[in-house]
This record gives C-alpha cells, sequence and structure tokens, in this order.
C-alpha cells in the first residue's frame, strides 16, 4: 500500500509498505529516520517514543496503515534547525545522556511532559516517564534533566 | 588551564539527542540498494540432535535469498581461546552439526531481502529433535561438580583450618545468586559486507580488536582482512565484550550471498546470544575472635559453566582474599555444566558475584558479635593485599567509610532489627565495602594537529556510553596544550592505533594513559620543529624552555615571544605523533592496585506485602583521580541503580523441565525501573596514584560492587530476616 503521512512536518509518500510493519520500521527502514531505536519492539521499553497527531505511542506498536493521514513527530524532529530544544539541551548539560540508545525515547515523553504540565512534581515526571526503560544512568540524572528543561522553558515563556 | 578533572558535558552529546548519532542498526545501506536481512531460527530445546529441518516452505517465502543450516554452512576452524579471545567467548561454532547443547541457539539463520520477510520466512521453518534431559540448572548437575585444572591449586593463605578452631565465632552460611543478563537497551547487532578484498564488520562490540581477530581465525582470514566498526555503542555491561553467535552468523550470510547482512537480535534472543552472569551458590565460613578481628575466611563456591565450555571463564572467588587483613585465607571453586551459554562478565565477573557472600557474612559476623558492621570493617582492614602480600599502590578505603557514613548519618543507625519505622514500613539501614582490581590493557593512540589548529585524538577502543569519547578529547587537549574545542575523538574503528577491550573497567586507564603519551609526543615535536623553523619567534629556544598554554606556545618568561600551533603548522606539515601505552607487567609486581569503595544503604519494607524499596543510597568511592566527574557521576548512579536490580529484581528464570527460560522479555526479566530509584549521592574519594598513569583507576564494575550485599544487610536490619538467595523477592520475607 502507499502510506500518506507527515513526518516531522513533511507531507511524505511510501510505497510499498506492507500494512502489518509497524510505524518504527516505517520511520527507520524506509523513511532514513533512525532516531527511534528498536529495543524490544513490544511496548515494553519506550525507545522509540514517537508524537503521532500529538501524542507519545511506540512506534514499534503501531501498525503502518493506522499512521495513514496523520502527522508524526520524532526526535529528529524536536530542534528547530540547528537551535535545540530545551529538553536536549538539558539532557547533555545534566548528564542525563549515556549510551544514548533510550535517549531519543525519553526525550519525546519528556517534551510531551512538559508541554502538558511546565511545573512537573517529582512523582509527575517519574510517571511521565514510567515506560521508558535507561540501563545505564539510573534515572536521576534524567529527572535532574527534566526539571532544569521545565525551569527554562518556564522562564523564557 | 587544565582539562582533565573538569565536569564538561560529554562531547558526542548533541549527536545523541537529535537522533543523529549512528548505531550499528542504524547505518543506511552504503550503496542504497544492496543491504539485506538475516533473522535466526533458535533452538526450542536445550539439549538433543537436529533429526531434521523442513525449509521448503521458507525457502519459497517472498524475498527469500538463502537459508542457512548446519548442511550448508561454511565450515569453521576452531578459535583458540585464551591465546586469541581473552578470557570469556563462545566457543561453540554454531551451524556446523546437529548438536544442541542450549535453548536459543541457532539453529537456522534466513536471508531476505526485508527484515519483514526475513522474520515471517524464519517462522516457516520447521526443525524436529531427538531431545535428551538437559542439565537445567547448577541444582540439576550438582554432583558432578568438577575441579578446573586451570585453577587448581585453590588460592590458600595461611591456615584456615587453623584459623576457624581458633575462632570465638564462626559462621558458616550459603549464599545463592542467579543468573543474570546484561540487557543493554541496544540488542546485539552486525552488519557484514564480504568482498574477495576485505569483510567489513559494523557491529555493536566493546571489542572491535577481539571480533577481528575472532572472525579472521574462525573464517581463515588474515586479521587485515578484516575491518571492524563500532562507532556508537547502545551499553554492553560486559555482554558484548565476548565474541559472540550473531557476529559468526552475519558474517556467514555475508559470505554465502555476497550481500551486505544485517542481523540485529531481538530483545528474547538476549537471553541466548550474549551470555549471562553464571548462577552460584557460595559457601563461606568467617572465623572471628570476639572483637571482630578476623581469624579465616573460607569460601567454597560452586558456578555454572556450559555443556561445551571445558574451561570455565572466570573464577569468582578471586578477589576474596583482597578485601580485609586476614592471616588464613582459602577459596575454592568447583564448575557445573548446564545447557545454558557459557558465562561472561557482567560488571564485574569476580567482584561482582564472588563478595556478595562474603559481605553478607560480615554482617551476619557483625550482628553475631554485636558489633557495628562498618567498625567490624574497620578493625579488619588490610594494611598491605593479603592476596599478594604487596603494599597498596594506593588506598582510600577508610576514607571512603568515613565520608560515606558521615554522608549518610550512619552513626545513627540502632543496631537492633526491626527496631526503625516509618509508618507501617520497616526501616533498615546496611553497608558493605567494594573492591574492584585496577588494570589496563596495550593502547596505543594516535594525536593529529592541522594548520588550522584543530587536532585529532584516535584510538581503536569503544565507547560503551561511558564518555570514552569524552575523557579521550580531555586528556589529548590537556597534553597537546589546546582548548578542549579544538580536540576531536575518533573511536571505535580497527583502522586506528589499536586499543584494548571495553571491559574490566580498564578504558579509562588505558585510553587516558596513550592519549596522553601521543599528545605530550606531539607537543614535543612541534616544540622541536618551532625552535629550529627560522620563521617562528620560538626561533632558537631551547626545547625545554618553551611552553604551551591554549594552544599558544611561548618561551619562559617572555609571553610576548611566541605564535599559536596554527601559526606553526602553516608553515610546516601537518604533523601528528603516536603514543603507547604498556599495561606494567603482572609477573614481578611491587605493588597491588585495586579501587576501593563503601556502600550505604537505606531500605523500607512493607511487613504485609514483603515489598523492598530502596530508598537513600550513599557510595563513596576511590578510584585514582576522576578525569570527567559529569561523566563519572552518571556512571556510578547507573551502577548503583544496576545493584539494585542485582538485589531486588533481575533473575533469569529457567524451567527445571526442559531448561528454557521462561521470563525472557523485559515483561519478565525486570530491570529497575524509574521509580525504583532512590535519592542515590556518589562521593569521589580522589587519590593520587604513583603507580599508575594519571592516577586512573576505572569506574565501570566498581560502580555496582557492594550495592547488592549492602541492600542484603539493610534487608535483615529492617526485618530480622536473613535473605540468602538473591534476588530478595517479596515471597521471600513472607
Amino acid at each position: 500500500m502507499r502510506l500518506n503521512v507527515t513526518v516531522n512536518g513533511r507531507a511524505e509518500a511510501v510505497d510499498d509498505v506492507w500494512e502489518g510493519e509497524s510505524l518504527l520500521y516505517v520511520l527507520r527502514e524506509r523513511l532514513g529516520l533512525p532516531g527511534s531505536k528498536n529495543a524490544c519492539e513490544q511496548g515494553e521499553c519506550g525507545s522509540c517514543t514517537v508524537y503521532l497527531d500529538g501524542v507519545p505511542v511506540c512506534a514499534c506498536l503501531v501498525a503502518a496503515g493506522q499512521a495513514e493521514g496523520r502527522a508524526v513527530r520524532t526526535v529528529e524532529g524536536l530542534a528547530e534547525g540547528d537551535r535545540l530544544d530545551p529538553v536536549q539541551e538539558a539532557f547533555v548539560e545534566a548528564g542525563a545522556v549515556q549510551c544514548g540508545f533510550c535517549t531519543p525515547g525519553l526525550l519525546v515523553q519528556a517534551h510531551d511532559l512538559i508541554e502538558r504540565n511546565p511545573r512537573p512534581s517529582d512523582a509527575e515526571i517519574r510517571e511521565a516517564l514510567a515506560g521508558n526503560l535507561c540501563r545505564c544512568t539510573g534515572y536521576e540524572k534524567i529527572l535532574d534533566a527534566v526539571r532544569l528543561a521545565a525551569a527554562r522553558k518556564a522562564g523564557a515563556a | 588551564m587544565s582539562v582533565v578533572g573538569r565536569p564538561i558535558a560529554r562531547v558526542e552529546g548533541r549527536l545523541k539527542v537529535t537522533g543523529a548519532a549512528r548505531y550499528t542498526a542504524d547505518l543506511p545501506q552504503d550503496d542504497g540498494k544492496d543491504l539485506v536481512h538475516a533473522v535466526a531460527v533458535c533452538a526450542a530445546v536445550a539439549k538433543g540432535r537436529i533429526t531434521s529441518i523442513d525449509a521448503r516452505q521458507a525457502r519459497a517465502a517472498g524475498g527469500v535469498l538463502e537459508l542457512i543450516t548446519h548442511h550448508n554452512a561454511p565450515r569453521l576452524r576452531p578459535v583458540p581461546a585464551q591465546e586469541v579471545l581473552g578470557p570469556a567467548h563462545e566457543t561453540l561454532l554454531v551451524l556446523q552439526d546437529d548438536r544442541v547443547h542450549y535453548s536459543g541457539q541457532p539453529v537456522a539463520v534466513v536471508v531476505a531481502d526485508t527484515l519483514e520477510n526475513a522474520t515471517h520466512a524464519a517462522s516457516l521453518v520447521r526443525v524436529e529433535y531427538a531431545e535428551e534431559r538437559p542439565v537445567a540448572t547448577l541444582f540439576e548437575g550438582i554432583d558432578d561438580a568438577f575441579d578446573s585444572p586451570r585453577y587448581a591449586p585453590p588460592t590458600t593463605i595461611g591456615d584456615v583450618d587453623r584459623g576457624l578452631a581458633d575462632a570465638a565465632v564462626v559462621i558458616d552460611r550459603t549464599y545463592t545468586t542467579p543468573a543474570q543478563h546484561h540487557h543493554p537497551m541496544e540488542t546485539m547487532a552486525t552488519t557484514v559486507r564480504w568482498t574477495a578484498d576485505e569483510v567489513t564488520v559494523h557491529v555493536s562490540t566493546q571489542t572491535i580488536s577481539m571480533v577481528r581477530d575472532g572472525l579472521a581465525t574462525t573464517f581463515g582470514l588474515r586479521p587485515e582482512q578484516v575491518r571492524v566498526v563500532s562507532e556508537f555503542l547502545g551499553g554492553g555491561f560486559g555482554g558484548k565484550a565476548a565474541w559472540c553467535w550473531p557476529s559468526v552468523v552475519t558474517a556467514m550470510a555475508a559470505r554465502l550471498t555476497g550481500r551486505q547482512v544485517r542481523l540485529v537480535t531481538t530483545r528474547r534472543q538476549m537471553f541466548a546470544a550474549t551470555g549471562q552472569r553464571p548462577h552460584s551458590v557460595q559457601r563461606v565460613r568467617l572465623g572471628a575472635r570476639r572483637d571482630g578481628v578476623l581469624t579465616a575466611i573460607a569460601q567454597d563456591c560452586v558456578g555454572e559453566t556450559s555443556a561445551f565450555y571445558d574451561t570455565p571463564p572466570f573464577y569468582i572467588g578471586a578477589a576474596t582474599p583482597v578485601p580485609y587483613g586476614c592471616p588464613n585465607i582459602r577459596t575454592t571453586q568447583r564448575f557445573v555444566k548446564v545447557n545454558c551459554q557459557t558465562p561472561v562478565p557482567m560488571r564485574s565477573p569476580v567482584e561482582g558475584v564472588g563478595l556478595v557472600s562474603v559481605e553478607s557474612a560480615m554482617d551476619e559476623l557483625a550482628a553475631e558479635l554485636g558489633v557495628d558492621p562498618l567498625e567490624l570493617r574497620r578493625r579488619n582492614y588490610a594494611e598491605r593485599d593479603p592476596n599478594s602480600g604487596l603494599p597498596w599502590s594506593s588506598n582510600g578505603l577508610l576514607e571512603c567509610y568515613e565520608r560515606g557514613a558521615r554522608r549518610f548519618g550512619w552513626p545513627e543507625r540502632n543496631p537492633e532489627p526491626r527496631s526503625m519505622r516509618d509508618g507501617r514500613y520497616l526501616v533498615g539501614w546496611g553497608m558493605a565495602t567494594a573492591i574492584r582490581h585496577a588494570g589496563s590493557d596495550p593502547t596505543s593512540a594516535l594525536v593529529r594537529l592541522g594548520a588550522d589548529g584543530r587536532a585529532v585524538v584516535q584510538i581503536g577502543s569503544q565507547d560503551l556510553g561511558t564518555g570514552t569519547f569524552t575523557i579521550m578529547t580531555q586528556v589529548a587537549a590537556d597534553a597537546l596544550g589546546v582548548p578542549v574545542e579544538m580536540m576531536r575523538a575518533e573511536l571505535g574503528d580497527t583502522d586506528l592505533p589499536t586499543g584494548g577491550g571495553s571491559f574490566g573497567s580498564h578504558t579509562a586507564a588505558s585510553v587516558a594513559a596513550a592519549a596522553r603519551l601521543a599528545g605530550e609526543a606531539l607537543r614535543a615535536k612541534v616544540i622541536r620543529i618551532a625552535v629550529a623553523d627560522e620563521g617562528s619567534p620560538l626561533s632558537g629556544a631551547s626545547p625545554d624552555d618553551v611552553l604551551v598554554d591554549d594552544g599558544y606556545l611561548f618561551v619562559r618568561g617572555d609571553r610576548s615571544r611566541g605564535e599559536r600551533y596554527a601559526q606553526i603548522l602553516r608553515r610546516n606539515r601537518l604533523q601528528s605523533a603516536t603514543g603507547d601505552h604498556t599495561p606494567p607487567p603482572r609477573e614481578g609486581a611491587t605493588v597491588a592496585r585495586w579501587a576501593f569503595g563503601a556502600d550505604f544503604t537505606e531500605v523500607k519494607v512493607d511487613p504485609e506485602l514483603g515489598t523492598v524499596r530502596v530508598t537513600r543510597h550513599v557510595k563513596a568511592i576511590e578510584a585514582g583521580r576522576i578525569i570527567n566527574p559529569r561523566t563519572a557521576r552518571s556512571q556510578v548512579i547507573g551502577g548503583v541503580v544496576m545493584g539494585i536490580g542485582q538485589a531486588l529484581t533481575e533473575a533469569t528464570e529457567v524451567d527445571r523441565r526442559d531448561a528454557r527460560i521462561t521470563n525472557a522479555g523485559f515483561w519478565g526479566y525486570h530491570v529497575p525501573v524509574n521509580a525504583d530509584v532512590p535519592d542515590i549521592e556518589a562521593i569521589f574519594v580522589e587519590r593520587d596514584d604513583p603507580h599508575i598513569p594519571g592516577s586512573v583507576k576505572g569506574l565501570g564494575e566498581i560502580a555496582t560492587i557492594g550495592t547488592a550485599p549492602a541492600i542484603l544487610n539493610a534487608v535483615f536490619h529492617a526485618t530480622g530476616k536473613r535473605v540468602r538467595d538473591l534476588p530478595i523477592t517479596p515471597d521471600k520475607l513472607l
């Protein structure tokens, strides 16, 4: 089938898509956007989290056909040109990145949290990131990064 | 100003937060259309013979290019284990015969044009087995435990029997630790292109040189025909340190098809792809005087090895003689052949496993004697390494105890179990000692400086994600005398100067030593050029009088007489220099090099549900000098969290009837999640170590060692119940 989907603001028409393949597969293998990672392929780790019509989803659990006519935003679409989003900046500054494999999913999830809740409490941050596994950092610096990004965004607003 | 020791942000951070860092499975097919995908079919039994493989349906499925079984796989040459690949690797030559040795062993590989087609075709392969009764776990095979000649005679210091007989108190306890899996977030990925001239391998590995040598040996190639690249690595923790079957079968597929082939293991396959921390039983006997001074330590371990590996890869009691100054110590280990993969290191194969029992037994001894657990350890502080008899190269253990205890508030502890409460929760405080051998590997570096004043440092090492790119940059910038922004690091390619493996907590010490030597050599070389260059303000100066600051070279005492690297390089050619780090030989050592630490932890236990939460953790570490406190702190916190998993949530469960893993996924194998993580503090007790270049001892493993036993001890303090079987799941407390 042909899949029509807007990705990071760009309208894409992808041909020869098998209806059963995942949105993650379309992004990584067909559209050349490997930022979203495949680490469990069954919705347990959050590494493939992307926005689908503004809602964070595990791209591994979304069938390609379900994305028809919809808008996807991935980690590659968080920065505006060369200007990083405050969430991206904060992850680097706070030491919230190690191997970086879980980072793309965490960034999208944290970005969404701060959009919805500009002043999240620690409990709210932990709840929002509950579906994102990280094996390197031990999460503490990720919390620091989300707090830092929220403070910066609030300051800038 | 020196950038070593400063908490600069990781240099590859921007690539990682924009999705631009390319991991093995992300790499674009290099000429657009050539990449194809391989999927392994894994054994559904743990022991037996393959009686038939019906691949007719699979071969007929759409897009299938090749189907490899033991009937048509390239013949592989055995790899001499110790000589080529270090202490631990997969010796099973896969797809060579009809034998099955563990559940999950690859028995066929399908290659197809797309991943979806390969996955589908793999599901159509029908394999029949003549199943035999497997040895499912250590316990099933314990009657056949054997001594390995590799570890004979056992480590013996003094006279343990005498020490036990003379003791006022003897603690005699047996502990078990489960098999656990590393589960880096990136699963094992390999891409291979095989041409007549060169085999190019992109692979998620902790040791590119080992993959090169392993592939060359196995397939009968010269090492220089194989290029291995691993630039960005999604974690490893020891699981990507070993030579493992996914890379072997990908190379087979590339050779047979002539295409570039990628194989990415699934999360489920990661339970039988890269080895595991071995299941163990550890009996510990401690003898002590009334005042707590140890008279004897005896540790007798039984550990699993695979059914096909006669030389067990490591000896989990190897570090047991080190932490305490006891005159009589004996450790032994026997092995059981189990139908599982060959065990591999997981964030310290020795201290991270073998000291769990010793540190718990020390806590039991403290309770028995009525001595504070920290005080008991202080009284047994080792003035020299008891194992070798050598003085320490440096040792900050007592300061780790002191600063960790103060920060945690340890003196406030009521020694009575079940005495501390927070509402309905029982509160427990526990502590443990951590030690880890500090070593390094032979490593070469090259630093190159261009006419724009920019420099690059190259080492054929790997960055697991810990921060190797960053610390290489810092050290090389300092050594050359340029701002850190002017230095760039390259690693992860066997075309670069040879580095060692990223395991054993060796990487930081190895790359820092080599990068410093190369940077200093280049600085000296450019100074020699400048003083001989009539066009330079430095002309005629003595090289010893030329100083470098921020990329500016000048004569001592006259800052105005000088010029920048870029100006010198513009008149001269591109310059480079190499540095070769050679570790001190183990034979004839005059000092014992170790890193030290102390873990202090608080748990809260729900007395009705048996659930344990770690609520606070302080870890003090003496690992020499810290090159980058920001990356180091993050690494240590992550290590503590892996220790929480080891203590409370992680175990690979095996069905004792058929030796198949029953929790093969994140749904059943529980790595700690955000909500499991408490307030964690890392304290660095820094020491200069004149016997280690840069005083770098390494952090990767000491970050985790000590955490699990501290939690075990805290759970006893909270509940009065001693759990000696990891992990502490609620059922064990009810």
